[in-house]
């Protein structure tokens, strides 16, 4: 599908691109499948559907229209499956979110439904101004080691500046900048890796060894962001890059022994991360049985799966989210406290038999009888 | 959409969406991949060895991962901690595990304390004698969790606690069935629930606690803190209180009170192991360890201040007459006689400064605590003596008081409090020889033969205990009665507290009589 010399015309890239167009249709059908379940759910659980309700499945279908469009006017003739994996993938993110209630609003349309096409529609225009080979700019010259430099720059500033909330360092209003990290850690390493693509692939005769030379500022660069990373605590984010990596050598070079390293590495790491961090140790701990700790370290766990059991093996209640208020409206405040974990389940549900006793003062020596 | 779906239309309709759905989204996924090689980068060099080896183990990793993630959605009704963390956890109202018909909780007779039942489709706990239990029994809701009895024995409440073949048979069919709505089994507790209800009518507009147990077995007929607060209708408002007066406080198990002249119990009995048995003095102005200090002194010398006469004071007195007329001045005394190591070694005996387990499981303990009673400097003797006499930093919980009585009254052996009737008894510890808690026992009878407890002598039964009347700088004193009856046989031993309630043998003493006389009519007492 992908054609080194791109289509002249409009007409011809339509052409080229009626896989995508097949693709993406199928896409919205699925996905509309799955708003049809939502709203059926809705409406039999006794709640209105309103015109609001069906705006997200529309956006989400103009949306992908559009970008599709974007992409034929420009004459792209690059790769066609990204466009339908993020499409499908998105579908899910706006079927959980609209079950979470988040594009709910009083009347008007929720922020964070313009934010999914916005976000296409930024998608598609950073492909069609790096189409055509532009994209070699940003990993010409030293610009690989500006992207690699921005990445330990901003882990740097978060933990220095950053406030620290549950184990994690988050940025004002508790967001994640390091989320950027995804793009440009992914710049660098393909840079580095296209750039190297030789040396990286020679493994050496005999014994196949890793060019260890050509590795090096690679291996110095992960160390350095693994420190920084466990310092943040995010671990997740340093295996999503980790992988990202392994893929890219093993692409990049051909060299399977790449992903035998990386699996070799992860064992290592686990062993590493579980002996010397007490913080590891214990995700690891819960995620065996998560009962040694119900309430601590394997609250989320179980508050997840206990969500799943809710649900049921077809989403019977799926949209019964709200609990039903009985007798008293302040208990909402209350329910917004536990979840936010403040107010009183440290004292209640840590000691069902509860508080600290009364201790009245000792008298001075007077009478009793 | 203003036409009605019909509910069971529309099961049928998600089903076929389900299928539709999963069918979509499987072709979608195999149009992909099936596309994937016409966007290879030819450019780029080929691998020597085929990952789809790896592959496939890492699909069959996640393959795995999902089936086990799914037994939790299938079978989790199965695994008892499980549900019970959704119970005490999960705040979502529709969770299944909140409409399990849970066991009900049993008094001694099989009297219904707690029960679950459905409205419209919604399973309530519902709690027929409200706050009377509370303290006990505690409380199932969706959005609050559990406590009391309810959360520590909540695996056995939903069922998850199998102890016969016919139960696993239960367990099994609701796990082939999906069943999410096993029913739990029952609870029995030691309570007995007419007696219990008159204890919390007797406390009624009162702080204080009640508890009575049998001195043989531990079995806990009646226990009640007062204020309480009803189980059927917990409000957010009740665990914002934090006051000393807060209903939420089990004051019969974790109140720290000072025990005042029901002390006095234990510093005779700690005489009468180190052998005394003389005489001391006791003046009518008092006794002190230093002119510094202000004296300690008996009771009827401030009645006879107050009302203008003189009192000569009790001369020399021996430990029986002392104890019947329960003396200040004796007692400070004694306890300074026989110094700091006899009385923490009664204290340590008697388990003063721990927490009893009355039932534990993974999801909580019923605990009491004792009493606290700190370690004082060796040289502070005036510390020693105003602890002496249940004053300074002695502080008890009515249970404990409880407990004590109920080893004086069998033979000197605490046998470890239980709720639970199935619980086995079990020995605590020799808070005191077989011989000095004899000879303590008629000591106690002769307080209410002849001396403070006179007032509730009765001829229907013999009772035998000590009054007490407890100082503290919050208002009047708190009013104690602990003892046991019948005197010659004990069968049952209690401890009343009553917060301001004024003199021992005023308040807490006629209710133990009338409490302790109702358990005779109930077959308590034979």
């Amino acid at each position: 599908m992908s054609r080194a010399n791109g289509p002249l015309d409009i007409a011809g890239t339509w052409d080229l691109r009626a896989p995508e167009r097949a693709l993406l249709a199928w896409s919205v059908v699925t996905i509309a499948l799955g708003f049809f379940m939502l709203w059926g759910s809705t409406h039999v659980g006794g709640e209105a559907i309103g015109r609001l309700d069906l705006l997200p499945l529309v956006l989400y279908a103009l949306s992908l229209l559009t970008l599709h469009l974007m992409l034929v006017t420009a004459r792209f003739g690059g790769d066609q499956l990204i466009l339908v994996a993020v499409a499908f993938l998105s579908g899910f993110g706006m079927l959980a979110q609209y079950r979470m209630g988040s594009f709910e609003t009083t009347g008007t349309i929720s922020l964070n439904l313009i934010l999914f096409p916005i976000g296409l529609i930024l998608t598609g225009a950073t492909a069609i101004v790096l189409m055509r080979g532009r994209y070699q700019a940003v990993t010409q010259g030293h610009w690989i080691w500006v992207w690699a430099m921005l990445s330990l720059g901003l882990l740097a500033m978060l933990l220095m500046f950053g406030q620290r909330f549950r184990g994690g360092v988050y940025a004002a209003g508790l967001s994640t900048p390091s989320e950027i990290l995804k793009v440009t850690i992914v710049l660098f390493v393909a840079g580095f890796v296209a750039r190297n693509a030789k040396s990286l692939s020679f493994w050496g005769h005999g014994l196949p060894l890793p060019p260890w030379r050509a590795l090096l500022p690679l291996a110095g660069f992960w160390l350095v962001l693994a420190s920084l990373l466990v310092v943040q605590r995010d671990l997740g984010l340093f295996i999503i890059l980790s992988i990202a990596l392994l893929t890219m050598l093993f692409v990049g070079t051909g060299r399977s022994g790449y992903l035998l390293l990386g699996g070799i590495g992860a064992f290592v790491m686990v062993a590493v991360v579980s002996s010397v961090l007490p913080h590891g140790a214990r995700r690891v701990a819960a995620w065996l049985d998560p009962f040694l700790d119900p309430t601590g370290g394997s609250w989320q766990i179980l508050q997840g799966l206990s969500g799943m059991f809710s649900g049921g093996a077809l989403g019977r209640r799926i949209r019964a989210r709200q609990p039903r208020i009985h007798a008293n409206r302040s208990i909402g405040l209350h329910l917004f406290g536990h979840r936010r974990g403040i107010g009183v389940r440290g004292v209640r549900d840590r000691d069902p038999l509860l508080p600290d006793p009364v201790r009245p003062e000792p008298a001075g020596g007077l009478p009793g009888t | 959409m203003t036409t009605h779906l019909n509910p069971e239309t529309w099961s049928l309709i998600r089903v076929a969406l389900h299928v539709g759905f999963f069918f979509a989204a499987a072709y979608l996924l195999r149009s992909i991949f099936n596309a994937l090689h016409a966007t290879e980068l030819r450019h780029l060099p080929r691998a020597k060895w085929s990952v789809r080896v790896p592959i496939i183990l890492l699909t069959l990793l996640f393959t795995g991962i999902l089936v086990y993630q799914a037994t939790w959605q299938l079978i989790g009704a199965s695994r008892p901690q499980f549900i019970a963390f959704m119970q005490l956890h999960d705040r979502r109202e529709l969770n299944p595990a909140h409409r399990i018909q849970r066991g009900r909780i049993l008094d001694h007779r099989g009297e219904v304390l707690a029960y679950s039942e459905e409205i419209l489709g919604e399973v309530y706990r519902l709690y027929p004698d409200g706050p009377a239990f509370t303290h006990v029994v505690g409380y199932s809701h969706p959005w609050f969790g559990a406590s009391g009895m309810e959360s520590v024995a909540t695996v056995r409440l939903n069922g998850g606690a199998p102890d016969g073949l016919g139960d696993w048979g239960t367990l099994g069919r609701q796990i082939v069935t999906q069943d999410k709505r096993p029913r739990g089994q029952d609870l029995r507790l030691t309570l007995d629930a007419e007696l219990q209800r008159m204890a919390f009518g007797l406390l009624e507009g009162r702080q204080g606690a009640i508890v009575i147990l049998r001195p043989v077995d531990g079995a806990i007929r009646t226990l009640v803190s007062a204020p309480s607060y009803d189980p059927n209708r917990i409000t957010p408002a009740l665990f914002q209180d934090s006051a000393p007066g807060a209903a939420l406080l089990n004051r019969a198990t974790q109140g720290l009170y000072p025990p005042g002249s029901t002390f006095k119990i234990l510093l005779a009995a700690s005489a009468l192991e180190q052998g005394f048995s003389g005489t001391l003095e006791c003046p009518a102005d008092g006794f002190t360890t230093s002119p510094r200090y202000r004296k300690i002194r008996d009771h009827e010398y401030y009645t006879a201040r107050k009302s203008g006469s003189v009192w000569r004071g009790q001369g020399r007195l021996d430990l029986a007459t002392a104890f019947a007329r329960s003396s200040n001045v004796f007692f400070a005394q004694l306890g300074v006689r026989f110094g700091h190591d006899v009385f923490y070694a009664m204290t340590d005996r008697m388990q003063f400064n721990r927490r009893i387990i009355l039932h534990e499981t993974p999801y909580g303990a019923w605990s009491m605590r004792t009493g606290e009673i700190p370690r004082l400097d060796p040289s502070d003797r005036y510390g020693l003596a105003q602890m002496s006499i249940g004053q300074g930093a002695a502080l008890v919980t009515p249970a404990h008081m409880a407990l004590i009585a109920g080893a004086v009254a069998n033979r000197g052996l605490a046998v470890r409090p239980r709720l639970i009737e199935t619980d086995e008894p079990a020995p605590l510890a020799y808070f005191m020889s077989s011989s000095v808690a004899e000879r303590l026992s008629a000591m106690l009878r002769q307080v209410v033969l002849g001396g403070t407890g006179r007032g509730i002598e009765t001829p229907r039964l013999a009772i035998a205990g000590k009054t007490g009347t407890a100082e503290n700088p919050h208002g009047s004193a708190h009013s104690w009665f602990v003892g046991f009856a019948p005197a010659d046989r004990p069968q049952l031993a209690v401890a009343v507290l009553v917060e301001h309630g004024g003199y021992g043998s005023a308040t807490a003493a006629p209710m133990a009589r009338d409490l302790l006389l109702r358990a005779i009519d109930l077959g308590l007492i034979e």
